[in-house]
């Protein structure tokens, strides 16, 4: 009896030993492959932190190109009128230099990818380059043209500072090869300047100490006038300019001195800037 | 004395066999946790590599983005020669 007890508890004893060895070695290959998951779950924790970097950065290019984007068609509409001013100089003007200051100022767009400040001041360069090369050839048509001056000399009471200060107005404003005089008689009456029909521009001493602001816009208003006259025909038959002006040559002249860059204190509109804009090249649209 | 030695015997064999009994219930249930562990860090990986996939299908459509605006920015029609 007692040797089969004994029996049946080793027979048991070895059971549940073995039982033993067998849940362990299900619990360790179990904990290993937890081990491998927890190391695949971390590698992929990574790679999903390494994405939304990447994400982030790439958010940031892309919103920096469409800011630079957005400016670039205002650019190349600039580029287009400045090649235009360069035919018209064409025979007329050495351009080379300014050739150079646009093919330099184009490259700083080509190569820009984040700033668009870059683009809009490059553009507001080829605007002004334009306006440049229109004024010289202007300055080179009205060099050409022999026109008759009031005769006398150029100032009196206004004095050779003074006349300077005035020419010099003219001249920044593009009139630098049309006639300059003092009178104290201007258009029959006493205006401040005035624009003859001959190509000089008049002006009445005391504006010799106006703002230089104020001179500008003077000098361009009438160097206005003396492009109107060389248009004069086309002008007053135009039907654009009795319905975007009235037929007014004072308010013409005043937009085409805001489009020239020195307004006063009367502005005008997109639409009618854009027509004034054709005066100063002999174009009347 | 006989008889004590039988009744010792007898719960020492009563003892052993609680003690192996309740050794068995904690391995057994240690096991049970672990596979729990390893399902729930399947679970894990299974969602993270979903984020991971939605992640790379939204960087792949930016760098699209970017070659077209590259392209944009590259392009020199209307520009001075």
């Amino acid at each position: 009896m007692l040797a089969v007890s004994a029996a049946v508890a080793a027979v048991l004893a070895v059971g549940l030993v073995d039982r033993a060895y067998a849940l362990d070695a299900d619990r360790a290959a179990v904990i290993a492959e937890l081990r491998s998951l927890d190391a695949a779950a971390d590698e992929a924790a990574q790679e999903g932190d390494h994405l939304r970097g990447s994400i982030d950065i790439a958010e940031q290019d892309a919103a920096d190109r469409a800011a630079v984007l957005a400016v670039r068609p205002a650019f190349v509409a600039e580029v287009a009128a400045l090649d235009a001013a360069f035919e018209r100089a064409d025979g007329k003007v050495d351009t080379t230099a300014d050739r150079a200051s646009a093919l330099s100022a184009q490259q700083a767009v080509l190569v820009e990818r984040a700033d668009p400040a870059v683009v809009t001041n490059a553009t507001a360069t080829i605007h002004a380059l334009t306006a440049k090369i229109d004024g010289d050839v202007t300055a080179w048509q009205a060099a050409r043209v022999v026109r008759p001056g009031p005769g006398g000399p150029a100032w009196a009471s206004s004095g050779p500072d003074g006349y300077a200060r005035v020419r010099a107005a003219l001249d920044r404003v593009g009139g630098s090869g049309v006639g300059l005089y003092e009178s104290a008689s201007c258009a029959g009456g006493s205006a401040a300047a005035c624009a003859n029909s001959n190509g000089y521009i008049k002006y009445r001493a005391d504006i010799v100490n106006w703002s230089v602001d104020r001179l500008n816009w003077a000098m361009a208003h009438e160097l206005a006038h003396i492009h109107q006259f060389q248009v004069w025909g086309a002008l007053t038959s135009s039907a654009n300019y009795q319905s975007l002006f009235g037929g007014d040559p004072e308010f013409l002249a005043n937009c085409m001195a805001v489009v020239r860059g020195f307004p006063g204190s009367v502005g005008c509109d997109g639409e009618q800037q854009a027509w004034a804009s054709g005066i100063w090249v002999g174009a009347v649209q | 004395m006989r008889v004590i030695a039988v009744i010792a015997g007898g719960l020492l064999l009563v003892g052993g066999g609680a003690l192996v009994a309740v050794a068995d219930q904690q391995r057994v249930a240690a096991l049970e946790a672990a596979k729990a562990a390893v399902a729930q860090t399947r679970q894990e990986l299974r969602d993270i590599e979903d984020s991971n996939d939605a992640l790379a299908d939204t960087l792949a459509a930016l760098q699209t983005q970017i070659a077209e605006q590259e392209k944009q920015l590259a392009d020199e029609t209307g520009l001075l020669k």
